[in-house]
């Protein structure tokens, strides 16, 4: 499943690569790597395997070679491919796996996909907002930025006074 | 609470994405970082992950070496846990029948679950079961926790006995009833002797024939029937050891065959272990005994020692006299011979049963191994004939012939042995 999927994100940039093949061939064989060595080697290159189908992506989406909703798709791709390839990092190798444990993750990681599309569908829809002038889209967009990243955060930071606080 | 590389590579993947979109000025960019950064919202808003509780408890608390037990695992989670790893860790002897001893498993919140399992016992021995390790994470997987159990569940091994059609009789006998005919004269079955009426004599004791014969009252004399103590002395100082055996195993299922064969004609057996370590059982009788000797021989165990230990280490009720000790050794540390021979000096009737470490010897084609080799044979050779000059049967035996073998040449030996107290 990770190595149709892995295929399947490292088809599509090449085949709308253009002039620019070469490079995003070497992204997407580096890609198939990773993805290859965290499917052998477990947990340890999920981490790049994502990083080098995205940078893929990028590059031809950045020189305006991608369709309009494919970011979508691969956004969906990617986070089911670093699912399975996390899920399976920390399977054991020989154990008694209850199926009750698969179905929830099955079930888990089709909301993900599903969700992860809504919210790309979203975040494309967004984009076509105009505000007017630059600062005050540059204010908009930086403000967007810290608060997404310092969520996690913020997060983190209260389930970890929480836990202080228990003890 | 640990954060798991899930958290990392997603949370910098979300940041690098939407700086980039940023950067390139391209905002659709952001669609690509988008879901990464849900799952870590979701992920990190959720429920952290609960509690776990997990025993693994044997049906039986007793079975016999080389037997199945049933067995359950039980595992409960305080909250809702999708994800529980578990991983036993079961002592060597024991192993899943089938399978390895790890479970994933998912689990709601307050639920016990219950996995039903088959334990394969190997070895003799007294365990602990239950050691695991735990690991669960969040919904998302972001977060995990570990946690070490200790086991309570005790399981008992047995170890596996032989059937013996006789055993070694002893010189002596104890004054209490029993089922071996004593060589004293006295109340009994066994006839003895016809001897001369005194004043006292039952009448229903008169040989009437006899005092036909000779115009003068004679009685009838017979042997009691007593029992006897018998010792198991196991020499626990050292052992040879293979891949899946040693001479303590060896020597431990004989000791329970032994022990159990001599309690069920009624003689009262006692148990020494001398080692690093020194146990003793006093001589008694009865299903509790043996259940006190089989449970000391599960504890036994080789206790690694320099220190120089004689047989006054033990007490002198544990060593009765007149008693018969059976000793069960594999000839390799000085301390326990001394023992024995000072035993055999102090006028007990002594067995030596030798359980011998040469199956455990491994073959080398060095000249000087081979050398040492031979010169620690001849001094087991110095050592047998110093017992045997003592009247003491000494039989090797590997474990793998028949136990009885042995005792019917232990037996073969003392109908002709010179019992010699030197």
């Amino acid at each position: 499943m990770a190595v149709v999927i892995a295929g399947a994100l490292v088809a599509y940039p090449i085949v709308r690569a253009g002039s620019l093949v070469p490079a995003v061939t070497a992204l997407g064989a580096v890609g198939v790597l990773f993805t290859l060595l965290a499917l052998f080697s477990r947990i340890h290159f999920a981490g790049p395997a994502l990083f080098s189908l995205a940078a893929e992506y990028v590059v031809v989406e950045a020189t305006g070679r991608a369709g309009t909703f494919s970011i979508i798709a691969y956004a969906a791709g990617l986070v089911v491919l670093t699912e399975v390839l996390l899920w399976l990092g920390q399977l054991p190798s020989s154990a008694f796996v209850d199926t009750r444990v698969v179905g929830v993750w099955l079930r888990n990681l089709g909301l993900t996909a599903l969700a992860g599309a809504l919210l790309g569908l979203i975040a494309l829809a967004a984009t076509s907002f105009r505000v007017p002038g630059v600062l005050a889209g540059t204010l908009v967009g930086c403000a967007a930025a810290v608060i997404l990243l310092a969520l996690p955060w913020l997060l983190v930071r209260k389930r970890g006074g929480r836990e202080q606080q228990g003890r | 609470m640990k954060r798991s590389p899930k958290l990392v590579i997603y949370g910098a993947f979300a940041a690098v994405v939407f700086l980039l979109a940023l950067a390139l000025g391209r905002p659709e960019l952001a669609a690509l970082g988008a879901p990464f950064a849900l799952v870590l919202v979701l992920g990190l808003a959720s429920s952290r992950p609960g509690i776990v509780r997990a025993t693994l408890e044997a049906k039986k608390e007793r079975v016999l070496e080389g037997d199945e037990v049933e067995a359950e695992l039980v595992a409960h989670a305080s909250s809702r846990t999708p994800a529980l790893y578990l991983s036993f860790s079961l002592p060597d002897g024991v192993r899943l029948a089938v399978g390895e001893a790890a479970f994933l498993l998912a689990l709601d919140a307050e639920e016990e679950r219950r996995v039903p399992l088959r334990l394969t016992c190997d070895r003799w021995g007294a365990y602990k079961l239950g050691d695991a390790i735990w690991r669960v994470s969040d919904a998302a997987g972001l977060r995990f926790m570990d946690a070490r159990v200790r086991g309570h569940s005790l399981l008992q091994v047995y170890p596996r006995t032989e059937r013996l059609r006789s055993l070694v009789k002893p010189f002596d006998t104890q004054p209490f009833a029993g089922n071996r005919v004593a060589r004293a004269r006295g109340e009994g079955i066994e006839f003895a002797d016809i001897r001369s009426y005194a004043p006292g004599d039952r009448p229903r004791r008169v040989n009437w024939r006899a005092s036909s014969l000779h115009q003068t009252l004679y009685v009838n004399e017979q042997h009691p029937e007593r029992n006897s103590d018998v010792i198991i002395f196991v020499d626990s100082f050292a052992e040879a050891r293979g891949h899946d055996e040693s001479t303590l195993d060896v020597a431990v299922r004989a000791a329970a065959s032994l022990a159990s064969h001599y309690l069920s004609v009624r003689d009262r057996v006692g148990f020494v272990s001398f080692g690093g370590l020194v146990r003793w059982l006093t001589p008694s009788s009865g299903s509790v005994q043996h259940y006190r000797i089989i449970e000391a021989l599960l504890e036994t165990e080789i206790a690694f020692s320099f220190a120089w230990k004689d047989i006054d280490a033990l007490p002198s009720r544990c060593l009765t006299p007149q008693a018969l000790v059976i000793a069960l050794t594999p000839l390799l540390d000085e301390r326990g011979l001394h023992a024995l021979l000072n035993l055999r000096r102090r006028g007990f009737d002594l067995v030596v049963i030798e359980i011998s470490p040469l199956a455990y010897v491994g073959d080398s084609t060095d000249s000087l191994d081979a050398l040492a080799a031979r010169f620690w044979r001849l001094w087991r050779d110095a050592m047998r004939f110093r017992f045997e000059q003592s009247g003491v049967a000494v039989l090797e035996w590997d474990g793998r012939a028949p136990l009885a073998a042995v005792v019917e040449e232990v037996t073969a030996f003392r109908r002709f042995a010179r019992y010699v107290f030197a």
